[in-house]
């Protein structure tokens, strides 16, 4: 198993120089230029690029970037004017926070939901979840963020609505964050968990006299539980490294609507340290999640 | 399951955890280590103190005014650094820093006298030096600010910014600690209207020596010479200022502090208005129905005038008939309505409307000394389009329209090319596109016709029409207009007001309604929500934008 992790961390690292190269020249085939605005002139802005060797030969830059990151440097942000790594160090705590608060949610409720939804008998509550569920898929974040903002903030006054000072201030961004996420994982596990419902196991439990939550919980739900562990994977990457709508709406200082304003400011070295942290956040993830269904389900084996 | 399995699994759950609480603990504490500035830091509220929380717009750029300053720059320097002179809300010098300015006769040399006092928030006094350092910081193309070509006025600017000629011979002296001569390379009549831009501010000479350094948000060293100062900076989220006791015209503040809370978008920062979050914040149209007739609406006309440019290196736009009936065709109303009325004016005129005018002496606005330069004129602009050989639109080639995917661009693409088609009888396909490509499209001269904006850099009509002369290098899409380049040349030379004016006013004139370089179509107009309990706001009219350091707050 060791060698079998070993393995995945070298496929890890080449998946990551990929992902650098192919981001490096992508970026610089977008039109523009990072110091292009309305008001400064094509001359001042040869001169800035000038200073900033981007009038260098590309390869150049690229060996040269390379050379850098290797050294654990991602340059200067060109609009910011600070080091990409202090920006990502200063974005990432209230993204992760947000994140992984809203993943415990997603966990939390999704699964709740879920599993409410195959066990209930009541055709009205099954309409009611699987209406959210179709809801929370098909509702675009920024549609979800707004209402909540519209309706708990400018209506009700009960929530405040800008950044993050005090623990009320986290509500709002962390239901955004989490409403697609629970949707998704209450299918999931509705759909795997009643299919496990009819057991010969379940109905051996039953017939033991094994108390409902037991068998709900230690029977049916360890396993059910396994497609929706590989679906952790690329939620919890998805929801560590920010999104761009719940952090602009609800004015949160992370790295999630860095990453959109980087690209349309042109800003690359701050985009190409943003993708090479997200790429890493995403495959760490994956691995972890990779080696823990293994650890769950025995026959998964990691021989390829 | 195997004991390393077991081990591993409880490995891997900690580590899925770790991943995310890694960074949690240590969220940012504020920047305030301050001892520099006076009182330190201490978050405001508590009672006696009054303050107001201004929404603006997220972080980009550096508070260095030597430095490549950006929104955030303006937002802060407002309160924090102040200019020698400022315009007053009608028009007239207000000194701040400067207590005079004697001026030579044809506008080469200015001599400004400092005020007895003047000083930074460490309690140092303010010097001409201060000045001086962030021009000469600002000369250095390494710099990365955008306004550095406005010190290309200053004698051998130019020389020094191009490597050409040693810093040390750029025309700026302190001859004593409370005397500032500034020389120019030609005469300026506006020069002072320019004294507000970054980088005619000071920095201290002493502590701001690292163009984009990290001082600039650093309390203990990020002093302040205007009316508040840095207190605390947290990146991406607030500025918090508090009232500076060393300011030289402290008699005029009346807050305690002002908060300036980054919110990005737009409809959020509405909303944190309605939640009292917020105090101040910049709006749209959308809100113009709900406060109609409420204290809290404020509506300025702003300094930016949107218009359409037409590629004269491109047939048929080439042919200034052409031009003209493309010009004489359309409604301007109609495309204000289109846009969002009350967001939008029409306009005729490429100086933003509402800038103050000097032709009459009495304070007037540009667009109302003059008639409209462009009106409705459908069977005319029939009419030149037959006799461009195109009657009734056949045998127009069609053309592109090239602008960014913003919701006011694409409303005046798509009521220009509807009247164009109705009233010309020719076809036009939109191509929207990202901004920035379409920036990088107009600047290489990549277009048929291209959507553009220009908001005032000062308040005098050249920060517009000096873009269009054969030379300029904002002159993107090929204009050649011998008359208007005569006549900007010629207010050059003119020292009195009211002529130069009128001979911008003719310059203006044969730019667009002679020549018809390209279409003006609206004019902007600013939406602020503010408490209604703040008072005396002031408008500075160098960018008809509302000023809230004089502001007081009723209790």
């Amino acid at each position: 198993m060791l060698k079998t992790i070993i393995k995945r961390i070298l496929i890890g690292v080449a998946t990551m120089f990929v992902l650098i190269t192919v981001t490096f020249f992508l970026v610089r085939l977008m039109p523009g230029s990072p110091f292009e605005a309305e008001n400064v002139s094509t001359q001042m802005i040869a001169s800035l690029e000038k200073e900033y060797g981007l009038d260098q030969p590309l390869f150049n830059q690229y060996v040269l970037y390379l050379e850098k990151v290797l050294h654990g440097d991602l340059g200067i942000s060109y609009k910011k004017n600070i080091s990409v790594v202090a920006l990502i160090a200063r974005g990432m705590p209230a993204t992760m926070q947000i994140g992984l608060l809203a993943f415990l949610m997603a966990a939390v409720v999704g699964i709740g939901l879920g599993i409410w939804q195959a066990s209930t008998k009541s055709g009205f509550i099954r309409g009611l979840l699987v209406s959210y569920a179709t809801l929370g898929v098909s509702l675009p974040g920024f549609v979800t963020a707004l209402l909540l903002i519209v309706v708990f903030g400018a209506w009700l006054q009960a929530l405040p609505v800008v950044g993050l000072t005090s623990p009320k201030h986290y509500i709002l961004p962390v239901i955004a964050q989490a409403f697609g996420p629970i949707a998704t994982i209450s299918r999931l596990v509705k759909s795997t968990y009643s299919e496990a419902m009819q057991m010969d196991y379940v109905t051996m439990a039953r017939a033991k006299g094994l108390s409902k939550w037991q068998i709900s919980l230690k029977h049916i739900l360890k396993n059910a539980i396994l497609p929706v562990i590989t679906y952790f994977g690329p939620a919890i990457a998805f929801l560590l490294t920010g999104s761009f709508v719940v952090e602009s709406l609800f004015s949160i200082p992370g790295i999630g609507k860095e990453f959109v304003s980087a690209i349309s400011n042109r800003d690359y070295t701050l985009v190409l340290g943003l993708s090479i942290f997200i790429g890493g956040v995403i495959i760490i993830a994956n691995l972890l999640v990779d080696i823990l269904c293994a650890i769950v389900d025995p026959r998964i084996k990691f021989n390829d | 399951m195997t004991r390393f399995a077991k081990t591993l699994s409880v490995f891997l759950a900690l580590a899925l955890v770790a991943l995310g609480l890694a960074a949690c603990g240590g969220s940012q504490a504020p920047i305030s280590t301050g001892s520099s500035n006076p009182g330190g830091a201490a978050t405001p509220a508590a009672g006696t103190e009054k303050g107001i929380i201004i929404r603006m717009e997220p972080e980009t750029g550096t508070l260095d005014p030597a430095g490549n300053s950006s929104t955030t720059y303006w937002n802060y320097s407002a309160y924090a650094l102040a200019p020698l002179v400022e315009l007053a809300s009608d028009g007239s010098y207000d000194f701040i820093i400067a207590e005079s300015c004697d001026i030579n006769e044809d506008n080469t040399v200015f001599t400004f006298h400092f005020r007895e006092g003047a000083a930074w928030s460490d309690g140092s006094p303010c010097t001409p030096a201060d000045y001086i350092n962030t021009m000469q910081r600002a000369l250095d193309p390494a710099c990365g600010s955008g306004y550095s070509d406005f010190l290309f006025k200053i004698k051998n600017g130019k020389a020094i910014y191009e490597g050409s000629a040693d810093i040390s011979t750029l025309g700026v002296e302190a001859p004593d600690d409370k005397t500032l001569v500034i020389t120019l390379e030609e005469p300026c009549q506006y020069f002072l209207d320019l004294l507000f831009l970054p980088v005619f501010y000071p920095s201290h000479a002493e502590l701001a020596t690292e163009t984009n350094g990290d001082w600039c948000f650093d309390p203990a060293r990020s002093v302040a010479n205007g009316p508040f100062y840095l207190a605390e900076y947290v990146p991406e989220q607030y500025i918090l200022l508090k009232k500076n006791p060393y300011y030289v015209q402290k008699d005029r503040i009346s807050l305690d502090y002002i908060k300036l809370l980054a919110i990005a978008d737009t409809q959020s920062a509405i909303s944190a208005y309605k939640t009292g979050e917020v105090d101040l914040t910049g709006a749209d149209y959308t809100v113009l129905a709900e406060y109609e007739g409420k204290g809290d609406l404020v509506v300025l006309p702003g300094m930016t005038t949107y218009y359409t440019l037409l590629n004269w290196d491109r047939e048929p736009l080439s042919n200034p008939l052409v031009r003209e009936a493309l010009s004489l065709a359309i409604d301007r109303d109609a495309i204000a309505a289109s846009a969002g009325k009350g967001s939008y004016e029409p306009t005729s005129f490429f100086v933003a409307k509402y800038m103050t005018s000097k032709l009459t002496g009495q304070g007037k606005k540009w667009g109302e000394e003059v008639d409209p330069l462009v009106t409705l004129n459908i069977e005319r602009a029939q009419q030149l389009l037959a006799e461009a050989g195109f009657p009734n639109g056949e045998g127009f080639p069609e053309l592109s329209f090239k602008y960014p995917a913003m919701e006011v661009e694409a409303a005046i693409a798509q009521s220009l090319q509807a009247q164009w088609k109705q009233n010309l009888g020719i076809m036009v396909s939109l191509e929207s596109q990202e901004y920035q490509v379409n920036i990088s499209d107009r600047r290489a001269g990549d277009f048929d016709i291209c959507r553009m904006r220009w908001t005032a850099d000062y308040a005098d009509p050249t920060t517009f029409l000096s873009m269009y002369t054969g030379s300029a290098s904002y002159n993107d899409s090929g204009v050649a207009s011998a008359k208007y380049e005569e006549l900007l040349a010629l207010s050059e030379r003119e020292s009195d007001p009211a002529k130069r004016f009128q001979i911008l006013h003719d310059a203006e004139k044969a730019l667009v309604a002679e020549d018809f370089a390209f279409i003006p179509t609206l004019a902007g107009i600013g939406v602020t929500l503010r408490n209604p309990k703040i008072g005396n706001i002031v408008i500075n009219p160098s960018r008809n934008s509302p000023f809230y350091k004089y502001a007081t707050l009723a209790d």
